[in-house]
């Protein structure tokens, strides 16, 4: 009899076949993603406030402005693209993986080599005095909205691992949440970035990833 | 059963979304017996009752997701993923709604002291309700079976029992109160 109740449902089904469009998921993604820049961008200048000298850091001659920047950017740029793989059931995730690690990798690098080159005295200068709490509570905050649409959006695809999906979201949202304090932070050095920057992102991955399994279930 | 392959099955999925009715109503009965075969090779022998049911789950997901479906993955791959997907939130749903059966607990112990009065008590107290709560309160809170289980026994429905258990909760709790 349940049987039965499957051929009847196919019947009905069948009978209007749906829309589809193969682009609909990169398009939902990117919409999206330019509505949580803005509004990032948004809570950023008219909440925190931009750093006094952003016209002249953002003129490019401060290195460490531009790599904070690019940091956020690259890793959300990355993490969309997991979240692509990841909304497509039985789609593997190929290289996203690997594109979103590189900046930190990247990071870390430049952090340590900053922190070998400087005497012994200048390097708890690159943390003490600097405003690493701001950043650590800061930057999430501004996350958080785009943690919440995020988990909308995905919800409307079909995530079918919901606790990698999360921690995906959450490093999307993370990677604009600190390219968005970028524009308020004047903690101007690599270590500083290599540290607390990625420690925001991380905190993100981990809500989104704690979140997941029960924020992203769709019937 | 699997005698669509996936270059068919592609086909009849591609034609379907080119407006076909009648392929796309083919190509849903073909995704009905694949998944119906790798359903039942999943689940545990006690869940088997509920493989149809996950399987029309799977299709309508199918149906009114079918914008996540991409061409570069194989359509099988696709809607045994989303089965896949269907079959795990079905045996959760499953875990948290079971209540353990007096069988799957072994011997409690037996009332002693103060438990022993309590358990007295509260005997004395549920012999002063009226069957039709009395015996949906025994069957769910004592002997540990779930709505569904009694509502069975009973004869009657789960959401009777339901209430009529929340009756019988709030009449217990009002003659307690002194």
């Amino acid at each position: 009899m349940r049987k039965r109740r499957t051929e009847q449902l196919i019947a009905q089904l069948g009978s209007s076949p749906p829309e589809y469009s193969r682009s609909y998921t990169s398009v939902v993604l990117v919409g999206s993603a330019v509505v949580a820049l803005s509004v990032v961008l948004l809570f950023s200048l008219f909440w925190l406030g931009p750093r006094t000298d952003l016209a002249e850091v953002m003129s490019g001659q401060q290195p460490v402005f531009m790599l904070k920047l690019l940091f956020g950017i690259s890793v959300a740029a990355g993490a969309l693209s997991l979240l692509r793989d990841l909304a497509v059931p039985g789609r593997r995730v190929k290289h996203a993986a690997l594109i979103v690690t590189a900046p930190f990798a990247i990071l870390a690098v430049l952090g340590l080599r900053e922190l070998l080159s400087s005497p012994e005295i200048e390097v708890h200068e690159h943390f003490t005095g600097s405003h690493w709490l701001e950043c650590l509570w800061q930057a999430p905050a501004l996350s958080l909205p785009v943690l919440l649409m995020f988990f909308a959006v995905m919800r409307r695809l079909a995530p079918t691992d919901l606790l990698f999906t999360g921690a995906a979201v959450g490093l999307f949202a993370g990677g604009l949440g600190v390219a968005g304090y970028a524009l308020h932070c004047t903690d101007d050095s690599f270590a500083f970035v290599a540290v607390f920057y990625a420690a925001a992102v991380f905190e993100m991955a981990l809500l989104g990833g704690l979140l997941g399994p029960r924020g992203l279930r769709w019937a | 059963m699997s005698t669509v392959n996936e270059p068919a099955l592609k086909h009849l999925l591609r034609r379907g979304l080119d407006g076909d009715a009648g392929a796309y109503r083919e190509f849903l009965s073909a995704a009905s017996r694949i998944l119906r075969q790798f359903v039942l090779r999943r689940l545990p022998p006690e869940a088997r009752g509920e493989a149809e049911d996950v399987v029309q789950e799977a299709l309508l997901a199918i149906h009114s997701r079918i914008y996540t479906y991409d061409p570069e993955v194989p359509v099988t791959a696709w809607m045994r993923a989303i089965a896949r997907y269907k079959m795990i939130d079905m045996l959760r749903a499953r875990g948290r709604n079971q209540t353990l059966s007096l069988e799957d607990v072994g011997d409690l112990p037996e009332p002693t002291g103060a438990n022993l009065d309590a358990s007295i008590t509260l005997r004395k107290l549920m012999s002063a309700l009226p069957v039709r709560w009395r015996v949906p309160l025994e069957l769910t809170k004592l002997q540990g079976h779930s709505i569904a289980d009694s509502a069975a026994r009973i004869g009657s429905s789960k959401a009777a029992v339901k209430s009529n258990v929340r009756r019988g909760l709030q009449a217990l709790r009002g003659l307690l109160r002194p």
